[in-house]
């Protein structure tokens, strides 16, 4: 057992790896009423070849799996299924699929023993039927004819698949209709066996709670149950070039006002620092020159080109960054030309760098309020990190004006993709 | 948890004093019958106070200020509550531990000087054109929600109701809107609605009051009038079934249901147990009977708005199966009339809106809505509350099943929009 002080947190976070390489932090807040637990496999939409476990040869898998065996991991063979089992004390389960992981997820306000021995032997054991596989089919379809009816869905999907090439971070999650249809019950086994192993997972506890206790109940669970050996997941190196996949596209959905992404793609490896301090700084660079306190902003405003002020969306896709400053207008042409044209000056005052320096800063302090915020805290750290970040005001405050500008020398600022969605008519 | 009301004659300063959080948040909310031809006045009037002011003249000069202090938190919100328009103005700042010395006394300096000392001259609101077009996208963007609009679409043809009306305000009312008029009005929003404020955290409370005394600066006298229940719809015999076209990928369905003749502890407790048993969960019987057995959708939710005195069950679907889904829904509806309920799911349900109430302690606004509620409509202590739900039996559900019935069903489908 260790303890990581975090300085932004009253409390220590305790951690612990088990035998089988499952890594256990919990983060005891005796002020909660109720704890939330996550427990989350390193696998997400973007793995879609790799080598299964027990098999020396890539394999593709059909897009969107990761999202659909985490709807299949919810169901059992006897006894409750989750929803049934956590509904008896009261607790509320869920789970949800990113580009790089799985997590699965409970709030509670008692039982939490009980809940998580339950969430660990759910997640640790797979029921897959044929039919229960096409009947999912029929639910994800619905799901993803939701999200079409979402323009700014819609939008945010075709701005990754115009920006990248090859990158899995292209596709969209949940998969296509078409993609989904193809799923078979041996892929999601395949899937299961290679990625819900426990070497590859942690668990993560913010609550109130007896620390000796929750350990002890989790190394038993663990000790009762056998996994094959941990093995190193192979999984298939994409390139992915620098220019982007299209220039510009109008797309048509049904939207009451046109919206509009310009989206930078920024190749990761000419930036030399750590992804942490990337989306530091270009969040400051970005925010200081898109959002209300900008001169840009007010500027639209006043000459009523916006109404809105801009939103900017960052993704790390590995390769590149996509930054995508995105808005609503009738005017979006008009906008994209300005935004084009403030794109080839991008600077930043050394009094909006310090400011917004002080903005990141009392975030970290407010992120600290609620059990579900520490844990994603933590959960993002360990996806992309590897290991919990014990002082990111200090990363903050190490941060400097000069390295910014480095940054902004090296961003290619014609690189870009434009996307516009607008009414058919 | 350490609670205070102090009485103003004006309005009602709630302080809360918790040692719980890092923030400090406060929530002021003016609150009056709703009426149509204010809405839209009340909407714009909470983006222009927070837009500027007399001491930050530009939207820039505010925001750069509000960073300035530590990121302090200022929003506004409309929403109904009952037959109640609420016109909400929250902030959340870092309690000034985690700050600097001060920091508590000028932050709400900042929050009630956006409030009381707006961007005017003349008596009149300067430059409101930015805000009104910016409403006029809100209003504009619900179509974007699908679920939202086929709610707002149905609740449309129920007239003369205070959950008819659109709380986003309404496209035609904007033009009638100038800086003079929306100024007339805010005076009038001061002087005649009805206040409570909350402020909870670890405050330095004989500091709070100090400083509202100071910086609140309302007089007038107000009569409270707390009767917010919203008046039964006629249980109609036949159904009437709307259809709504547009261009969607999935169709829409919602169903309204009218509760007639709760008593207050049906409203109060029974009918969110019921509400919770038929579709308020990812283990409720629509759940579990649309979506896992028939796969006909991904999501299908009930919410019961008591004091309303309606229901509301939505989803979405294909178009081909909303005639075969509508059927199912009333079918579940029929059983639970009829008694067929699941004991272990009516024990679960309770147990999950006790865990809500628990789990409501851990987070500020939930904090405040809890004591608003309690000045509302009498919400009791949360042991009492916790009794109450737990006393809940499968008769008193089924008695107020009875008390439910379909009132009308709309749907929004693929085709030629019909406006």
């Amino acid at each position: 057992m260790n303890k990581i002080k975090i300085k932004t947190l009253d409390e220590e976070v305790i951690y612990d790896k088990l035998d089988n390489g499952l890594e256990v932090y919990l983060v005891n807040k005796a002020t909660f009423s109720s704890s939330y637990v996550t427990f989350t496999t390193k696998y997400g939409s973007v793995y879609n070849e790799f080598t299964p476990l027990g098999e020396d040869k890539l394999k593709k898998f059909p897009k969107g799996i990761a999202h659909f065996l985490e709807h299949k991991v919810f169901a059992v063979k006897d006894g409750p299924d989750p929803m049934e089992f956590f509904s008896r004390s009261g607790s509320i389960c869920n789970a949800y699929t990113t580009f790089n992981n799985t997590t699965y997820l409970f709030y509670a306000t008692n039982k939490l023993e009980e809940n998580i021995s339950y969430l660990l032997d759910y997640v640790q054991e797979l029921y897959l039927t044929p039919e229960s596989v096409e009947n999912e089919k029929k639910i994800i379809s619905e799901e993803i004819h939701m999200y079409d009816d979402k323009p700014s869905e819609v939008l945010s999907e075709r701005i990754r698949l115009n920006a990248l090439h090859t990158n899995p971070y292209r596709d969209s999650i949940i998969g296509t209709v078409e993609d989904i249809s193809k799923i078979t019950k041996e892929d999601l086994e395949t899937c299961y066996s290679t990625f819900y192993h426990p070497s590859n997972m942690f668990l993560i506890v913010v609550g109130s709670f007896d620390s000796d206790k929750i350990l002890k109940v989790i190394r038993d669970n663990q000790n009762k149950k056998k996994f094959k050996p941990a093995r190193k997941i192979k999984v298939k190196e994409f390139k992915e070039e620098d220019s982007v996949y299209k220039k510009s596209e109008v797309i048509t959905s049904s939207t009451s006002i046109p919206k509009v992404s310009i989206t930078l793609k920024i190749n990761t490896k000419k930036i030399n620092l750590s992804r942490r301090k990337i989306s530091l700084y270009l969040y400051i660079l970005f925010s200081s020159m898109f959002d209300e306190t900008s001169i840009f902003d007010e500027k639209l405003k006043k000459e009523k080109i916006i109404t809105n002020t801009a939103y900017i969306s960052t993704l790390n896709s590995n390769t590149h960054i996509l930054v995508s400053i995105i808005n609503e207008t009738e005017k979006y042409k008009e906008f994209i030309d300005r935004v084009e044209n403030e794109l080839k000056n991008m600077s930043i005052s050394k009094e909006d760098f310090e400011r917004k320096k002080k903005v990141l800063i009392s975030n970290e302090l407010f992120a600290c309020e609620y059990a579900e915020q520490i844990n994603d805290i933590l959960l993002d750290d360990l996806i992309f990190e590897g290991k919990i970040e014990s002082d990111p005001i200090g990363i903050i405050n190490s941060l400097s004006i000069d390295e910014l500008n480095d940054i902004i020398k090296k961003i290619d600022n014609e690189n870009i993709s434009k996307v516009i969605l607008k009414n058919k008519k | 948890m350490n609670f205070t009301t102090i009485n103003k004659g004006a309005y009602n300063l709630h302080l809360i004093k918790t040692k719980k959080f890092k923030t400090i948040t406060i929530d002021i909310n003016f609150y009056r019958d709703i009426k149509k031809e204010e809405i839209t006045k009340r909407n714009l009037l909470k983006m222009v106070l927070l837009d500027s002011s007399k001491n930050y003249r530009s939207e820039k000069d505010l925001i750069i200020e509000s960073e300035n202090l530590y990121d302090i938190k200022v929003s506004s919100s409309i929403s109904r509550i009952g037959r109640f328009s609420n016109l909400s103005f929250q902030t959340k700042f870092l309690n000034e531990k985690y700050t600097e010395k001060g920091m508590d006394e000028e932050s709400v300096v900042f929050f009630l000087d956006l409030l009381f000392n707006p961007n005017i001259k003349d008596n009149t609101f300067v430059n409101i054109d930015k805000q009104k077009e910016r409403l006029r996208q809100d209003i504009e963007s619900i179509k974007d929600n699908k679920p939202k609009l086929a709610n707002l679409k149905l609740m449309e043809k129920i007239k003369d109701m205070p959950y008819s009306l659109n709380t986003y305000g309404y496209i035609e009312d904007l033009d009638k809107i100038d800086g003079k008029n929306l100024y007339e009005y805010y005076k009038e929003v001061l002087e005649k609605d009805q206040i409570d404020i909350f402020v909870l955290g670890d405050i330095d409370t004989s500091l709070m009051k100090k400083l509202f005394d100071k910086y609140f600066i309302i007089n007038t006298f107000k009569k409270e009038n707390k009767n917010l229940l919203v008046p039964e719809l006629t249980k109609r015999k036949r159904i009437t079934r709307y259809r709504e076209y547009m261009d969607v990928n999935q169709a829409q369905i919602i169903l309204l249901l009218s509760l007639n003749n709760l008593t207050d502890f049906e409203r109060k407790y029974t009918i969110k147990v019921l509400n919770e048993v038929l579709g308020g969960s990812s283990y409720s019987i629509l759940f579990d009977r649309v979506r896992e057995k028939k796969g006909y959708c991904y999501y299908i939710n009930a919410s019961v708005k008591a004091y309303d005195n309606i229901m509301v069950i939505n989803s979405g679907v294909e178009k081909e199966n909303t005639d075969k889904c509508i059927k199912l829904i009333r079918k579940c509806l029929k059983e639970v009339k009829d008694g067929k309920i699941d004991e272990e799911l009516i024990s679960s349900s309770i147990k999950t809106i006790v865990s809500g109430i628990k789990s409501s302690y851990d987070n500020p606004l939930s904090i405040i809505n809890t004591y608003f509620s309690k000045v509302l409509v009498g919400t009791a202590e949360e042991d009492d509350r916790i009794k109450a739900f737990q006393s809940i039996t499968k008769d008193n559900l089924v008695n107020v099943a009875k008390k439910i019935s379909v009132h009308s069903i709309l749907t929004l489908e693929k085709g030629d929009s019909n406006e």
